[in-house]
C-alpha cells in the first residue's frame, strides 16, 4: 500500500515523458501540470468540474484535470493539448473557425480528439452528448460541431471506411 | 486548489484499505474513502468537506469487478460510470447513468461514489432499488452482503469504517421492460428536478424517484397506486402523487407544485409506455 504525506516526489507520465514533481497529496492535477511542468494549455476555468477548460486525457479518455489529484494520476498516461500540435482535430478547428476568444479551445480539442479516436463512427447524438462536457461562453458550438464532423469524416476517409 | 493537507493512501486489497482506515482513524484524521473523487474534490476545494486522510479504493480488484457470476451481475463500486455504460450490462442503469453529470465527469465518477456521495440525488440507486440489488460492504468487522433496499435510507447506510465494494444484480432484472425520464430546470446537464426509473415485472410496475423529495426512494404505497384497478394512467399518477411519504422539495429551482406536476406527467408517460411495451 502506498502512503503519501506532506510534500512528496512523484513521477507523472505526461505526453510520453516521465517527469518528477513535488506535490502535496491534496494538490490538483491541473495545478501541477501548469505550475510545475509549465503545461499551461489546460486552463483553469470553473475549477469545479463544470466548464471543461482543463480537460486532459488519462489513458486516452478525456477527464477534467481539476477533478483529479496529482498523486492519483501516477501510473497513467496523461496527454495535454501541448501534445496535439498538428493533429487532425487541431486542423479541423482551424478550418472551421471553431473558436473565438480561444480560452475554452484546449479543453474542447482534447475532448473532441478523444471522441474521434474512441468513437470513429460517432453519430450526431453522440457528438452532442460529448460536447456537453465543455462550455464555450462565446458560443462557438455550431463551428465546433462542424470541426468534429470534419475530423471524423477525414479519419474515415483515411481508414478507407 | 484544496486549501488543506491530507494523507493519501492507495491500498491494493480490502485488508489494506481497512488497515489504512484504522491507522488514520487512530491518528484522529477523520478518514474518508475515495473512489472517483469528483464530489470530494469539489467540496474540499470550498472547505465544505474536511478530512485528514483519503483512502483511494480504485486499486482494489473487487472494486473493479464487472462480471457475471451464475445468474448474478457483479459491478465493482470503483467502476467509472462510462465503463459500465459502455459495456451496458443493465440497459436501464445505462440510461440513468448517461443523464448524470456530463461525459468527461462520467469518465471519472464511479458507481460507488454516486451511491455514497453527499449530493442528494444518487440516481444510480433507482435502477438498483427496482432490481432488488444486493450490495457488498467491507469494513473493520469483515464483509457483508445485504439487500440495498434494506440498507438504503436515501443513501447507503454504513457502519464506522465501512465502504461499498460491489453491487450485485440478478440478471433477470436487466431484461424487463423499462422507462426512465429526467427533468431538469433547464439544459441537458445538471441535477434533476425529478428523475423517474420504472420497470415492469410480472405485469406490475415498479418505480423509483430522485429529486422529488430530500432523498431517492422507492415506495410501496406509490407502487400500489400505479398498479391499482383504474385503467386511466393520469388518475393513477394523480393518486400516486398523493401518497408520497416525504415532503416534496420546494426551492428556487422549482416549487413543490411544479415538481408534483412533472412527477405526474412522467408517471403517466411511464405507465403508457410500459403498458404498450
Amino acid at each position: 500500500m502506498e502512503e503519501y504525506r506532506g510534500k512528496t516526489a512523484i513521477t507523472l507520465q505526461v505526453n510520453g515523458e516521465y517527469n518528477t514533481v513535488i506535490v502535496r497529496p491534496s494538490d490538483i492535477l491541473l495545478n501541477v501540470l501548469r505550475d510545475q511542468l509549465g503545461l499551461t494549455g489546460a486552463k483553469p476555468g470553473c475549477e469545479n468540474g463544470d466548464c471543461g477548460a482543463c480537460t486532459v486525457l488519462i489513458d486516452g479518455w478525456p477527464v477534467k484535470s481539476c477533478l483529479m489529484l496529482a498523486v492519483e494520476a501516477q501510473g497513467h498516461e496523461i496527454t495535454t493539448i501541448e501534445a496535439l500540435n498538428g493533429t487532425p482535430i487541431q486542423k479541423a478547428f482551424l478550418e472551421k473557425w471553431a473558436f473565438q476568444c480561444g480560452y475554452c479551445t484546449p479543453g474542447f480539442i482534447m475532448n473532441c480528439h478523444a471522441l474521434v479516436n474512441l468513437k470513429p463512427q460517432a453519430d450526431d447524438k453522440t457528438i452532442e452528448k460529448w460536447l456537453q462536457s465543455n462550455i464555450c461562453r462565446c458560443t462557438s458550438y455550431v463551428e465546433i460541431q462542424a470541426a468534429v464532423k470534419l475530423a471524423l469524416s477525414n479519419a474515415l476517409v483515411q481508414t478507407g471506411e | 486548489m484544496i486549501p488543506y493537507e491530507f494523507t493519501y493512501f492507495r491500498p491494493h486489497t480490502v485488508t489494506e484499505a481497512v488497515t489504512a482506515w484504522r491507522k488514520a482513524e487512530a491518528a484522529g484524521s477523520r478518514p474518508i474513502y475515495y473512489s472517483g473523487g469528483t464530489e470530494i474534490i469539489t467540496l474540499a476545494r470550498v472547505n465544505e468537506l474536511k478530512t485528514g486522510a483519503v483512502i483511494d479504493l480504485k486499486e482494489i480488484p473487487e472494486n473493479n469487478a464487472m462480471e457475471t457470476q451464475g445468474e448474478k451481475l457483479v459491478l465493482g463500486a470503483a467502476l467509472p460510470l462510462t465503463l459500465i455504460s459502455e459495456a451496458n450490462p443493465f440497459p436501464l442503469l445505462t440510461e440513468v447513468m448517461l443523464e448524470i453529470a456530463d461525459q468527461t465527469v462520467r469518465n471519472k465518477l464511479t458507481l460507488g461514489g454516486n451511491l455514497s456521495g453527499k449530493i442528494i440525488f444518487r440516481e444510480t440507486s433507482l435502477p438498483l432499488l427496482l432490481a432488488e440489488a444486493d450490495i457488498r460492504i467491507e469494513g473493520p468487522a469483515g464483509g457483508r452482503t445485504v439487500p440495498l433496499r434494506e440498507n438504503f435510507n436515501g443513501a447507503v447506510q454504513y457502519r464506522s469504517g465501512e465502504f461499498l465494494s460491489q453491487v450485485i444484480i440478478n440478471k433477470v432484472y436487466t431484461q424487463f421492460p423499462y422507462y426512465t425520464k429526467k427533468k431538469r430546470k433547464q439544459g441537458t446537464v445538471g441535477y434533476p428536478l425529478m428523475t423517474l426509473a420504472a420497470i415492469k415485472k410480472d405485469g406490475a410496475v415498479r418505480a423509483a424517484f430522485s429529486g422529488v423529495c430530500a432523498a431517492p426512494f422507492r415506495s410501496e404505497s406509490v407502487e400500489n397506486e400505479l398498479n391499482g384497478r383504474s385503467s386511466d394512467a393520469a388518475e393513477k399518477a394523480k393518486r400516486a402523487s398523493e401518497v408520497l411519504s416525504d415532503k416534496v422539495i420546494d426551492n428556487k429551482d422549482a416549487s413543490a407544485e411544479f415538481r408534483i406536476y412533472i412527477l405526474k406527467k412522467a408517471i403517466e408517460t411511464a405507465l403508457t409506455h410500459l403498458k404498450e411495451g
